[in-house]
C-alpha cells in the first residue's frame, strides 16, 4: 500500500516516538497516579508548574503521534480494500489528532 | 466438490511464550489507545472547571474508574517494557529462541514490579 519511502519513514517515526516514550510515559502514569487523590485547586497548581505542562504536552503529541502509527499497523493487517482502508487511516488520524489537541489545548488553558 | 485439505491455523498450534507476547503487544496497545483519552478527559475537565474536574474525579475513584486505571497502568508498563525488548531486537540482540526468551520472562517480571511498585506508593 505505502511506497517505500513513507514505509521506512513510518518505522523510524515509530521507533522514534516510542524512545520518547519510555520517559515520558513512565512520568505520566507515575504523575496521574499521584495526582488521584488532589483536589481541583492542587491538581490546577500541579499543572501550572512549566516543567509540569510541558512535560504534559510532550507526552501528548508523543503518545498519539505513537498511537496513530501503531492503529495504521493493525488498520493494514485487516483491512485489504484499499478505499476503505484509505478512509480508516484518515478517520484514525483525526481521531487521535483531535484526542491530542483537546489534551494540548487544556493544558495551555490551564497553564497559561 | 471434495473438500481440500486445510493447513493448520492459529488454533491447532499450542500457545508460546513468544506468540502470546506479541499478540499481548498489539492487545495492549489497542488498550491505550483507549485508555489513554482518560487522561485527555482529565485535562480537558481540569480546564473546564470545577465541577468538571469533581465529576472526572468521583469517576476516577469508583470501582470502574479505579479497574480502568488500574488495567491502563498494567497494559502501559507492559507495552513499553515489551516496546524496549523490540528496540533491542532492531538492534540485531537476542534474536535467537532462548534470547527472546530471556527478554520475555525479564518483560513479565518488569512489569509486575513496575505495577505492583505504582500502586504499592498509591496506597501507602
Amino acid at each position: 500500500m505505502s511506497g517505500d519511502k513513507s514505509a521506512s519513514r513510518h518505522w523510524t517515526q515509530e521507533r522514534l516516538t516510542s524512545l520518547a516514550n519510555i520517559p515520558l510515559m513512565l512520568w505520566l502514569v507515575w504523575s496521574v497516579v499521584r495526582l488521584l487523590p488532589l483536589s481541583y485547586g492542587e491538581f490546577v497548581e500541579w499543572l501550572r508548574e512549566p516543567l509540569h505542562a510541558g512535560l504534559m504536552i510532550a507526552s501528548l503529541i508523543s503518545v498519539f503521534y505513537h498511537t496513530t502509527l501503531g492503529a495504521q499497523v493493525i488498520a493494514e493487517d485487516y483491512i485489504h480494500d484499499h478505499a476503505k482502508l484509505k478512509t480508516t487511516l484518515a478517520v484514525l488520524r483525526l481521531y487521535f489528532g483531535v484526542a491530542g489537541l483537546i489534551g494540548v489545548i487544556s493544558v495551555l488553558k490551564v497553564a497559561l | 466438490m471434495r473438500e481440500r485439505p486445510l493447513s493448520p491455523h492459529l488454533q491447532i498450534y499450542k500457545p508460546q511464550l513468544t506468540s502470546v507476547m506479541s499478540i499481548l503487544h498489539r492487545i495492549t496497545g489497542g488498550a491505550l489507545a483507549v485508555g489513554t483519552l482518560l487522561v485527555v478527559w482529565g485535562l480537558a475537565a481540569g480546564a473546564a472547571g470545577e465541577h468538571a474536574w469533581s465529576v472526572f474525579s468521583a469517576f476516577c475513584h469508583s470501582s470502574l474508574g479505579l479497574l480502568m486505571l488500574f488495567g491502563w497502568s498494567v497494559a502501559l508498563y507492559y507495552h513499553l517494557c515489551n516496546g524496549v525488548r523490540h528496540l533491542i531486537w532492531d538492534s540485531v540482540r537476542l534474536l535467537d529462541i532462548p534470547g527472546a526468551y530471556r527478554a520475555g520472562y525479564a518483560v513479565l517480571i518488569g512489569t509486575a514490579f513496575l505495577t505492583l511498585f505504582t500502586w504499592w506508593k498509591v496506597l501507602s
